[in-house]
This record gives structure tokens, sequence and C-alpha cells, in this order.
């Protein structure tokens, strides 16, 4: 015979829920436990959960915590003269002015330096800017979290608050900046300003040193050639003893005619006396003696001009030669003077302008946080995705068993 | 452990996880009979799923590369209409199935575990399924003879997932307008014609002058198309996209098609 003998339900839960079965005892049922209370609290408020709850927190935040931001805006242009207008020399230049337009690479450049590492470098090192976004009035969670953050988490926090936005059909860029102050926004926005001209500036230098330089590098090119072409001749001068071979030859050649031209009337002469005069005739004697004299003299210079190292027609190559190199270098020197003179032009007049549309405002009102339209978005997007998720799971439960 | 302290059999099969299992059951079911209807076991078979719209994307785009119209931007053209059209075949199957699918599949309705929503899933999922390994043919075939691979297989990937999630929803609430009336499935294709230029597969947002522009971005599917380009062109081409603006698209369009398939169902005549 046996004894059955059956153990008393436990009265802790942990135990009951192992040792009860459905052929079990039915003994005292448990109290359900206080996870499984909460699932099935929190199943029936889902909607208050999911959506109310995290919409009210989110509107004690923004109408009861958060710390008044304010806007300030500003709006600039870019624009640069047209590089391709025609030119008309110098003062023409000057006076057509080339048209101005906006320049969209040079605003799309601007802005990407307004909002980049070197901007919040820069911007630093004028304003205290830790100090403005962690403002005593500034609320926990809106404000800069660290005291002295490092660059990234500082240029990710000057993102959200600094936003500079590009137009391109009217080519107005818009820069609007949120803080804590209003006039800490428009210190700002005015820094910004000013660096965005400096930085303008700063290309503009640049282009220019760059025409300029090499205008001037041509100038000194120019000069020094034409300062090698004087020396050059004016040692030849020393050298050959001779100012100008040129003109040398020319009075060579003129008195080489006259000696021909008296040789020949003093041969005329002396053919006229032979005739009448006896052999022994004393004019006779002068006569042919001038004509031997003229002959000797004229065949002189003939040699003088024309033959050996000295000769004057390889002075003249070399003077020719010589004077060409001048001449050329004189025509570069002064294109080169007119080129620099040109760039001298072209760098007074700034090629980047920014022009200041809209200054900087002193925000009288908060704009933001924008606090009821924030929070009915929130309550919108919960409540679609609790709709969502609801039908989801609806149509799961139909495939319950 | 506290669970098992309430009765049992009651919870049985209830949990979430089972019933998940067992809708992802359904739908893995429903796919492969909508398979067999579709496709049947002939000619070539399943394959006719990537098949045709490669075909058809494939014979698109080189039409345009034959009649040699140059894409602005100086995108490869094969590539640029391939690539918007496989896309939009996705949304335009989607949609244009949409009205029938209630109807063709009405029987098995029988089934206590089949739902509505489990074949319309289960439709699309195959739909954006064939596209999806279309495109990737495509993407190795472009990789292969142009040497060009997307710069972001991912941002693609996503954006296709984007597209059918954007095409569930509209593409249910109109399976639950069928249901009442056969105005839809008379006016759907005759409306996805007429919208082929509006919805951002052959153009891209940059061509167009900026008020247009801001016009266009309203429409969700050019976000879609753009996110893309953007995937596989990358830097080619600027390219402009709200993800968030999509979403709320998605969100708005599933909710308010589940809702009314939920509705439709009880008036759905068996």
């Amino acid at each position: 015979m046996t004894i059955w003998t059956r153990r008393s339900p436990s009265t802790k839960l942990s135990e009951a829920a192992g040792t009860l079965d459905a052929a079990g005892w039915s003994g005292p049922v448990p109290q359900p436990g206080f996870g499984a209370r909460l699932r099935r609290w929190a199943r029936r408020h889902a909607f208050a959960l999911t959506v109310i709850l995290p919409t009210a927190l989110a509107g004690i935040y923004l109408l009861g915590i958060a710390a008044p931001q304010y806007d300030s805006e500003a709006r600039y242009l870019i624009r640069g003269r047209s590089a391709a207008a025609p030119s008309l020399g110098g003062l023409g230049d000057m006076m057509s002015g080339g048209a101005l337009r906006p320049s969209a690479e040079d605003a799309m450049g601007i802005r990407d330096y307004l909002q980049s590492h070197d901007a919040v470098a820069s911007l630093r090192g004028k304003l205290p800017l830790v100090e403005i976004f962690r403002r005593p009035e500034a609320d926990p969670i809106a404000r800069l979290w660290w005291e002295e953050p490092n660059a990234e988490r500082l240029l990710d926090y000057f993102r959200r608050l600094v936003t500079v936005e590009y137009d391109t059909t009217s080519g107005i860029t818009t820069l609007h900046v949120r803080s804590f102050r209003a006039e800490d926004s428009r210190g700002i926005a005015t820094a910004l300003l000013d660096l965005s001209e400096a930085m303008v500036n700063r290309l503009n230098e640049r282009l220019q040193q760059d025409s300029l330089r090499v205008a001037r590098e041509e100038l000194a090119r120019a000069e020094a050639r034409l300062t090698a072409a004087q020396l050059a001749m004016s040692q030849f001068r020393e050298r050959e003893r001779a100012v100008d071979p040129t003109r040398s030859a020319a009075v060579a050649v003129e008195t080489i005619g006259k000696l021909d031209g008296a040789l020949a009337q003093a041969r005329a002469e002396l053919a006229e006396a032979q005739r009448f005069a006896r052999a022994d005739n004393p004019r006779l004697t002068t006569l042919r003696n001038r004509v031997e004299a003229l002959d000797a003299q004229a065949r002189a210079e003939r040699e003088r001009v024309s033959i050996g190292e000295a000769g004057l027609s390889q002075q003249i190559g070399d003077f020719e030669r010589l004077s060409l190199e001048r001449e050329l270098a004189r025509a570069q020197l002064a294109s080169a003077t007119a080129s620099l003179e040109k760039a001298r032009v072209d760098a007074q007049r700034q090629q980047l302008f920014l022009l200041r549309v809209v200054e900087p405002n002193l925000a009288e009102y908060a704009r933001y946080p924008k606090a009821t339209l924030t929070v009915l978005y929130i309550f919108l997007s919960l409540s679609v995705a609790y709709g969502l998720a609801w039908l989801l799971v609806a149509g799961m439960r139909e495939h319950a068993a | 452990m506290t669970d098992a302290a309430l009765p049992a059999p009651a919870r049985r099969g209830t949990r979430i996880g089972d019933v998940l299992a067992c809708q992802l059951r359904v739908i893995g079911a429903l796919v492969l009979r909508e398979l067999g209807t579709r496709f049947g076991r002939d000619n070539l078979g399943y394959l006719w799923l990537f098949v045709e719209p490669a075909l058809l994307g494939g014979a698109l785009g080189t039409l345009h590369y034959v009649v040699a119209h140059s894409v602005p931007g100086g995108l490869n053209p094969f590539e640029f209409w391939v690539i918007a059209y496989i896309p939009f075949y996705l949304l335009r199957g989607v949609i244009n199935r949409a009205p029938f699918g209630i109807q063709a599949n009405q029987s098995l309705l029988y089934h206590r575990n089949v739902t509505v929503l489990d074949i319309l899933v289960a439709r699309n999922l195959l739909e954006g399924a064939a596209v999806l390994g279309a495109l990737i043919i495509f993407l190795v075939f472009f990789g292969i003879i142009f040497g060009h691979w997307p710069s972001d297989p991912f941002k693609m990937l996503f954006g296709m997932v984007l597209m059918l999630l954007l095409a569930h929803g509209v593409s249910l609430l109109i399976s639950a307008g069928a249901v009442y009336t056969e105005l839809f499935e008379r006016l759907v294709h005759l409306v996805t014609y007429l919208s082929m230029p509006l919805l951002g597969a052959f153009w891209m947002v940059f061509w167009l002058p900026y008020e247009a522009q801001r016009l266009a971005l309203w429409i969700p599917s050019v976000h879609i198309f753009e996110l893309i380009r953007d995937g596989h062109f990358g830097n080619l081409v600027p390219t402009t996209y709200d993800i968030g603006y999509v979403l709320a698209w998605i969100a708005g369009t599933n909710l308010l098609g589940m809702a009314a398939i939920r509705r439709a169902r009880r008036d759905l005549v068996l």
C-alpha cells in the first residue's frame, strides 16, 4: 500500500511558477508578479505611454524649461567682375569697369568656409564662443554640454546653431545665428560677416599678387635685356673706336666717289692736254702727277672700306646686330611696362566683392524654440507611428491560433 | 517566470513572437504560391521573375543609347535610363497590380490564417525581389562593361526599399478601394501612365529651374529616384533629396492603407 502525499504549494512566487502544473492543486492563485502587472498596465495604456507621455515631456521641456533662443539674420551677396571682358587697355578698362555679376562658386566657397572648423577657430579668437554657448540662462539640454569641448564637438554644435544658405536664383546668401542672448547672436553674425569679408579680401590679394608678380618679373627681364644691349653697344664702340660705322662707311663711300670724280676729271684734262701740248710740257707733268695721286688715294680708300679685319663692312654687320637687339629690348620693355600698368589697374579694383544686403539684426523676440509647432510635430509623428504599430500588431494577432 | 502562473492554454500562440512567426510563414507560403501562379514551371519558369524587368529596362536603355539622347550632366545615357526605369518599374508594377490583388486571391481568405494584408505584402515583396534582382544584374553588367560600379550600393538598396514601401502604401489604398468600386481597376493604368513624367524617374531635379525644383520636391518619388541616383553616380551629378519627407509619406500612406484594408475586409463578400 502506498501513501500518496502532496506537497503543500509553496508560498514563494518563484517556486510556485515551477511546481504548480495544470493538474496540481489549485491552491491559492498567486498574485501576478510586479513585472506582469506592469506589462498588463502598459498594454492597457499603450497610447498614453508611447504618444502622450513623450509629447507631454517634450511640451514640458519646450514650454517650461527651454531657454529662449534669439535669432539674428544677415544677408550678403558675393559679386565678381567678369574676367572675360575684352580689354581696351589701362584706362579704358578702368572706365568700363567690367560687368559686376554674382559669382556662385565664390559664394558657395564662402558658405562652406563659414561652416568650417577654420571659421570656428577664427571666431574663437575673436569671441568667447564656448562661454556664449554656455550662458547661465541656457537650459541644460540645449546648451553646449562640455566646458572645454574639443574642436569637433564645438563644430557640430556650431553647425546646429549657425546656418548659411545660398539661394541660387538671387545669389543671396542668408546667415542665421541662434544663441541664448540677442547681443550674442548679433555679435556672432557680425563676426562671421567680418570673417567672410576678410576671406574675400584674402582671395583678392592672392589673385592680384599673382597677376602683379608675373608682370613685375616680365618687366625686370625686359630691363635687364635692354641694359645688356646698351652695354654691348658701348663696348663695341670702345673696341672699334667708331661711334657709328654705318655713317663712317657712308662718308668713306662719299670720299671714294669724290676721288673717283676728281680722278676722272684729272684724266680728262690730261687727255685734253696731251692733244696739243708737247711731251715735255710742265703742265702735263703736273696733271700726270695729280692723276697718279688721285688714283692711289682712291685705291687706298677702297681697301680701307672693304678689306681686312678692321674692315668697315665687318663693323657694320656687328653694329647692326647690336642695334637690332637694342630695338627689340626697347619694344619688350615698353610692352612689359604696359602690362604691369594694366595689372596694377586690375589690382586697384577688387576682383570680388562682398556686399552686405542685410546687416545682422538685434532680435527683440526669441523665435526659438518653436514650442507649439514642435510639440505638434512630435504628437503627429508619434501618433502615426503608433497607428502603424497598432495596425501591424493587430494584423499579426489575426494569425493567433 | 511569473507568466506561467497564469492559465497556460489561453496564452499559447498569442505571444507576439509566435503570431509573427505564423504571419511570416503565411507570407512565405503566399510568395511561393504567387510565384507558381504567375510564372509556372514551363519555359524559363521562375527566372522570368528577374528577366522580365531586366528585359524592359535593358530595352529602354538600349533604345535611348542608340538614339543617343545625351543626358545633361554627362552621364552615360544607358546607365541613366536603366537606373531610372528599374525603380519606376517597381512603382508602376506594384500600383498597377494593386486593384487585382484581393480579387485574384479571394478564395485564400477562407483560411483563417490568411489575411488580406498577407496577400498584398506577399505580392509586393515578390515584385520588389524581382526588381531588385534585375537591378543587381544591371549593376554587375555596368561594372563589367562600363567599369562603373555604384558609388554607394547601400544608398541604392535603401532607395529601392523606400520605393517598395511607398508603392506598398499606395497599393494598399488602391486595393482597399477596389473592394468597393471597379473604378480603380479601370483607371489605374491610365493614371500611372499619365503620371509617368511627374514621378521623377526620367529627369533630375538639378535640370530644372529653381522654382520648378521646389514644386518637384513635393513629389515623394522624386526624392527616392534622386537617392538611388546619388547611390549610383555619387558625386558625378548634384542630387537633392530629403529622406525624412519620404519617410513621412511612407508612414502616412501605410497607415491609411492598412486602416483602409481592415475596413475593406469587413465589407468584403466572400
